[in-house]
């Protein structure tokens, strides 16, 4: 019966039957009671059974209070009837095999997060201590980031897994306007978008770095710095240190090229290329902090001139655009988990 | 069953919670499986129609002599999972003047209820000795594949076995 009115004018059995109803839905999963059609089903489907049953114990009859009510009480309780449309997905350790993709792909996305945390707060703590300091300090915040963020997600599945929720459940629908179908010529068949460069690309990338790096680490010049206008005793060190970083950049790109196609590698790699782009904030960073590489002696030479500001506003582009590059980076990471190397194609090796 | 008894005396065992409770959850353990085979077992005699949730409960009181109790509510989540595994289909329909939810076994759900029927009763044979019972396969009507227990009628001229792919021709016929 799905006679519905508001709960004063109920007759007592069908408010008998909307409380036993309204129990059940209480403790049903969430991913059910948000589906409206499926619920409705479940809900009509208990309900029939109920009035099923109270129709036979009233021997035909009008069911009366006592009929629904035993009717009801054959039905069992209403958490183990809810508990047991939780049941769905295969258990394996406390998480169903059907969540253990997600709870992987959410580890490898928290890990990414807490590395990329800890190596930014790195860079902005590099010569406001010594070296070994800051990289304990960054190992121990990585450790105690994995940690937490890994009991959190662990948390997080096996809760889902132990109310029944599938991937579905857990997927957002995109909901678009319906619009005229237009009329087009069919189109030339395009090349899937990748997520990150080709092996063409990587290489090029990499002889570049590796060749800048080298150039500026042996840079011949740098042994007559009288030639030069101002003092490059602090900055010399400063260039090699980015040719160094260059060439790790080079060679872990030199490193993809190679790889190709394989998923986690390039994952690990593009992982490892965030390395050296915070290196290169913390090196630009020092420009700042320390004013005796380049703004003492270029205000020797050029005394009067504004060159903390034209500093100021260099090293700030650069550390921007070094983070955008970085945040780049890991969202290849993501796209790469769940979208393989084509946009179009799903692939997951 | 223990959910039939509705007095005893305190002092008797069974009005020990420890007692009550372990063999609870023995006997809930034990009737998961055997609940779904014989729900599964009474959709199949509807394969033309299907059958709805009440009905299906009455003809497993009757045919069990109200020995198998399933807990009426329970009964739906079972279905339901049946319906999103495959095995079963359903369909709704006004009758008695209710909105009623029929289902009725798929293709899928035929294949996998003859194996899994096949495999409990090649089991219920093998521990029979254990529990001093006596039990005795239809094998004139039934051919039970010697690979993996799979249930295949006799009349059915069928020369490997659906599930494993054993060939069966010429196998106790």
């Amino acid at each position: 019966m799905s006679k519905r009115i508001s709960d004063d004018e109920l007759i007592d059995e069908f408010l008998l039957v909307k409380q036993f109803l309204d129990e059940v839905t209480k403790k049903l999963p969430i991913w059910l009671k948000t589906n409206a059609e499926e619920l409705k089903d479940v809900l009509e489907e208990l309900e029939s059974h109920i009035w099923d049953k109270a129709s036979e114990l009233a021997q035909s009859e009008d069911p009366q209070v006592q009929h629904v009510r035993e009717a009801i009480d054959q039905m069992g309780n209403p958490r183990k009837i809810a508990k047991e449309y939780r049941k769905r997905g295969k258990p394996k350790f406390y998480i169903t095999e059907e969540l253990w993709p997600w709870y992987y792909k959410s580890l490898i996305i928290v890990g990414v997060l807490v590395f990329f945390v800890n190596l930014i707060t790195m860079a902005f703590t590099v010569g406001k201590g010594q070296a070994g300091q800051v990289i304990a300090q960054m190992f121990e915040g990585m450790f105690t980031g994995f940690a937490i963020g890994f009991a959190a997600i662990s948390l997080v599945f096996v809760q889902l897994s132990m109310h029944g929720f599938l991937p579905k459940d857990l997927r957002v629908e995109r909901i678009t306007a319906i619009k005229e179908p237009k009329i087009k010529k069919p189109a030339k068949p395009k090349k899937p978008k990748r997520v990150i460069s080709s092996q063409g690309g990587f290489l090029i990338e990499g002889i570049l770095g590796l060749s800048f790096g080298f150039l500026l680490i042996f840079f011949p010049f740098f042994n007559y710095t009288p030639y030069y206008v101002f003092d490059m005793t602090l900055l010399v060190p400063w260039i090699r240190y980015f040719g160094g970083i260059l060439v790790i950049s080079g060679f872990i790109r030199f490193s993809q090229a190679l790889i190709g196609d394989h998923l986690r590698l390039q994952q690990l790699f593009l992982g490892l290329y965030l390395v050296p782009q915070s290196l290169i904030i913390a090196l630009f960073l020092q420009l700042q902090y320390n004013t005796a590489i380049l703004k003492d002696p270029l205000l020797t030479s050029f005394p009067g001139a504004d060159i903390g500001l034209y500093i100021l506003i260099g090293v700030v582009f650069v550390c921007v655009a070094t983070a955008i590059g970085m945040i780049t980076e890991i969202s290849k990471i993501i796209r790469l988990e769940f979208k393989g190397f084509s946009e179009e194609q799903l692939r997951i090796s | 069953m223990f959910r039939n008894i509705k007095t005893y005396r305190p002092e008797a065992l069974i009005g020990s919670e420890q007692f009550r409770s372990y063999v609870e959850s023995f006997e809930s353990e034990l009737l998961r499986g055997i609940s779904t085979l014989s729900a599964l077992s009474i959709v199949k005699r509807h394969l033309k129609d299907g059958i709805y949730g009440y009905q299906l409960l009455k003809e497993l009181e009757a045919e069990t002599k109200k020995i198998l109790v399933i807990e009426e509510g329970t009964l739906y989540p079972i279905l339901r999972k049946l319906e999103r595994d495959g095995l079963l289909t359903s369909e709704r329909k006004e009758s008695g003047g209710r909105p009623r939810k029929y289902y009725k076994l798929t293709e899928e759900g035929i294949r996998l209820y003859n194996h899994m029927m096949g495999f409990f009763s090649k089991l219920l044979e093998a521990i029979s000795p254990l529990m001093e019972v006596e039990v005795k396969l239809p094998e004139k009507k039934f051919l039970y594949c010697p690979n993996c227990a799979n249930k295949i009628p006799q009349e059915e001229d069928i020369k490997f076995c659906n599930i494993c792919g054993l060939n069966i021709e010429g196998l106790a016929k």
